[in-house]
């Protein structure tokens, strides 16, 4: 192993100077969160001051927060009714998203005890998309096991994260990235690349150089033992 | 890194190659950045084999004529001219083996320790692939391992040393055959090698010469997107929180490194945050920053209790109230209004003023002369003009004379509206709507009516008067550049009109002057209040970037394989 190239806050700054970056990139990368993490107002004082030609219109943010709020609240109806204002294609050319949502809808029946409709909506709807495809139909069984157990008594954990909030996260998730998708907008936020990048980045050159650590709490570099 | 061993071409007894086949060949290069460049492997080095093998006239072929019985069957390798730099990322030729026999022994391989007449893989620290058995051969391993076909004449077999995972690869006729050995090219520099064992084998090389059989770009694109799949697999982690060195760390003698904890959600979201907030506040996006404040405490359901201060980033309550002290300060500046400038700074930021030496104070008093020189020829073109209109009068229709009276400033009516638009304040109506960038307005002065000589005196003599005093004040300033900012202030004075003298004075006198000084203030306000001149968005990705730098650098060659601008700036 060769010993540790150790660079000195002069130095490494004239290279932070020599990186090349402007600001129309960083406006950019700050519009990108703006939008995916559904700052709407946000995002839209930013374009008119930062002159950002937006990426997106500023109404699909909103409806696309709605629909999060609506699945996180349980609210699965209202959801799929929005999803399909914004744009009926998503749910039409995405089977697998549909049946997530429908699927929801059966766990919320179930969990408000409404256990009549929720047989009546299994059967009619869910029923013939699971002998389609065995992996909806495994799902479909996953969930009506819920309903031999009582809503007081605590399901087995192979079934019980479907009750979870989480449950509803993960649909809110799904349903999420495809809007995005379908606005041919990144799913992921680009800032949080950017942080993993420093992360893994700055760990592996710990082991080959001494240099100056960013502190991002303060936007400044430290050296080591000042 | 150089490679002493380079020299040996210039003895080389051999005619040098063709210069086409000279040149490096970066065909499987990723580096990112060019400021370092490195020699390629371009030709079998003349000096680098024994004497058993000679080399064609281009460099690239390789042929095996023992004529003894004792070297008939004489294990004799070569060596590239220049080692592989791990900073390529993946590095990838191809040989084809041209023996008269089927099955003949030819083996292919990186090296680092170089032995003329060891196969590779026979050697500490060098590894191949034998044509004979199909066996991957690694010091320490007698015999080898099970590896791939055999090959012989006829076939084309590619080596890639992948700096990413330090593991090699082979090819054989287009068809990859799998990564082996591990370990490879962690330390010393990798140089292709060839072995060959028999009378009339042959083989011919292409570093990138020609196109190569196998698709390597298509190769080299999967492990980019390998690459950063990986990356975009780290967790982010407590180096993005904590102060790692503290100030009093001096005081204690063991330092204990703890290995960086994974970030909750909520920490994630929090540093996340903080870097947008703060980066719209440094660039005083006032608006958005309201916003996404606002929207930011009501998605999240709880007061603002930790905005205040959060390990140092000041971004509270009171960013607006800073951002309109800001933005106040510089609209102050670029209207000419120093007096205001001068004031704010002293009720908000008053250690700005003494900033390097009283730099920024320096600078200001510098602009107040000039202000008060330019408001002294203003004066003397409305005397002029007075002058000139009653002259003109008699002959010139009234519609005509409104609008002189309207935009008759006598100063250039070229505008440019974008100086206004940083700048918003109210004109007064007889002055031109949009002072043009290089010739600033005057405000609070009236020239509803023509001016008076008896004015123009008194504000030169107010000019006169503030000169004398501002050098008075400074006469055991020693700093040249200071002195130089002072005369260049003065001699504004030499010109009726400086904005059309050109040159020095119209720099000096200019509106782009005022945009200068006001983004300087804004600046040392900033870094007053302990805030970075860059805000600290920037700054991360700036340092992401030159860590990827030293990386590459350093031999991690997986680093040059992160294509940062694309996976974060292409739109």
């Amino acid at each position: 192993m060769p010993p540790k190239v150790s660079i000195r806050k002069d130095e490494w700054e004239k290279r932070l100077r020599e990186v090349k970056v402007t600001k129309e990139d960083l406006n950019r990368l700050v519009m990108d969160y703006l939008v995916i993490e559904g700052y709407k107002s946000a995002a839209e004082e930013f374009s008119q001051e930062a002159s950002l030609t937006p990426p997106v219109d500023f109404e699909s943010i909103e409806s696309r927060m709605d629909i999060r709020e609506a699945l996180q609240r349980g609210d699965v109806e209202d959801a799929i009714t929005r999803v399909n204002d914004l744009n009926p294609e998503i749910l039409d050319t995405n089977p697998a998203l549909y049946f997530r949502l429908q699927q929801q809808k059966l766990i919320e029946y179930i969990r408000h005890g409404r256990i009549v409709e929720a047989l009546e909506f299994a059967q009619e709807e869910l029923a013939p998309r699971g002998e389609e495809n065995p992996e909806f139909l495994a799902e479909l069984e996953r969930t009506m096991a819920l309903l031999a157990f009582d809503c007081t008594s605590n399901p087995p954990a192979a079934i019980a994260d479907l009750l979870s909030s989480a449950q509803r996260l993960k649909t809110a998730g799904e349903v999420n990235a495809a809007i995005l998708e379908s606005l041919s907008q990144g799913k992921e936020v680009k800032l949080v690349g950017l942080l993993k990048l420093l992360c893994w980045g700055d760990a592996l050159l710990e082991d080959k150089a001494e240099f100056p650590k960013l502190n991002v709490q303060e936007g400044r570099l430290v050296e080591n033992g000042k | 890194m150089s490679l002493s061993n380079d020299s040996d071409e210039d003895s080389s007894p051999s005619p040098p190659p063709p210069s086409r086949d000279a040149r490096p060949m970066p065909t499987v290069s990723a580096t990112s950045e060019e400021q370092v460049t490195y020699p390629l492997p371009t030709r079998w080095g003349d000096q680098n084999r024994l004497n058993v093998l000679s080399v064609s006239h281009d460099g690239r072929e390789l042929s095996h004529h023992g004529n003894t019985a004792n070297e008939k069957e004489h294990a004799a390798n070569a060596r590239a001219n220049h080692f592989v730099p791990p900073a390529c990322g993946i590095y990838y030729f191809e040989v084809e083996i041209r023996s008269k026999e089927q099955k003949r022994c030819a083996n292919i391989s990186p090296i680092n320790h170089f032995k003329y007449s060891r196969l590779p893989g026979w050697e500490a620290s060098s590894w191949g692939y034998h044509g004979d058995d199909g066996n991957a051969y690694e010091a320490g391993r007698p015999g080898g391992v099970t590896y791939a076909p055999t090959f012989g004449s006829g076939d084309i077999i590619g080596c890639g040393i992948d700096f990413t995972n330090h593991k090699v690869f082979y090819t054989k006729n287009q068809t990859f055959l799998g990564f082996v050995f591990d370990d490879v090219g962690k330390e010393g520099n990798i140089y292709p090698v060839v072995g060959l064992r028999h009378s009339g084998d042959c083989v011919r090389v292409n570093f990138g010469h020609d196109a190569f059989a196998f698709d390597i770009e298509n190769h080299v694109q999967e492990r980019r997107k390998t690459t950063w799949d990986t990356i975009m697999k780290t967790p982010l982690n407590s180096t993005l929180l904590r102060r790692r060195y503290h100030k009093n760390a001096i005081k204690s003698l063991i330092t204990i490194t703890e290995p960086p904890s994974i970030l909750t959600e909520d920490e994630s979201k929090s540093v996340l945050s903080q870097l947008v907030l703060s980066y719209l506040v440094h660039h005083g996006y006032a608006k958005a920053a309201r916003a996404f404040h606002k929207q930011q405490n009501r998605g999240h359901g709880k007061l603002p209790e930790d905005d205040v201060e959060m390990d140092g980033v000041r971004v509270g309550d009171d960013f607006e109230g800073d951002i309109e002290r800001r933005t106040a300060i510089v609209n102050s500046i670029m209207k000419g209004d120093i007096d205001t400038t001068l004031e704010e700074i002293r009720r908000y930021y008053p250690t700005v003023l003494e900033a390097d030496d009283g730099l920024v104070l320096f600078k200001l008093r510098c602009r107040k002369l000039v202000e008060l020189i330019l408001e002294t020829n203003e004066i003397k073109r409305g005397i002029n003009n007075g002058k000139e209109r009653e002259e003109s009068s008699t002959g010139v229709s009234g519609s005509n004379i409104d609008r002189q009276l309207l935009d008759d400033d006598g100063m250039n009516m070229d505008v440019d509206d974008d100086a206004l638009d940083f700048a918003p304040s109210i004109q007064p109506l007889h002055q031109s709507k949009s002072p043009s960038l290089r010739s600033p307005s005057v405000e609070g002065r009236s020239t509803s009516r023509p001016a008076t000589t008896a004015e123009f005196e008194a504000a030169l003599t107010a000019a006169i008067e503030y000169g004398q005093n501002f050098n008075n004040d400074y006469k055991l300033e020693k700093r040249p550049e200071l002195r130089q900012m002072f005369e260049q202030a003065s001699s504004v004075i030499a010109w009726n009109n400086p904005f059309e003298a050109g040159g020095g004075a119209a720099d000096v006198a200019g509106q782009e002057a005022r945009v200068v000084l006001a983004n300087e203030v804004n600046e040392a306000i900033l870094k007053s209040q302990g805030q970075p001149v860059r805000p600290t968005l920037e700054m991360v990705y700036r340092h992401a970037a030159t860590c990827l730098t030293q990386l590459g650098l350093a031999g991690v060659g997986s680093a040059v394989f992160a294509d940062v601008p694309k996976e974060l700036l292409e739109p």
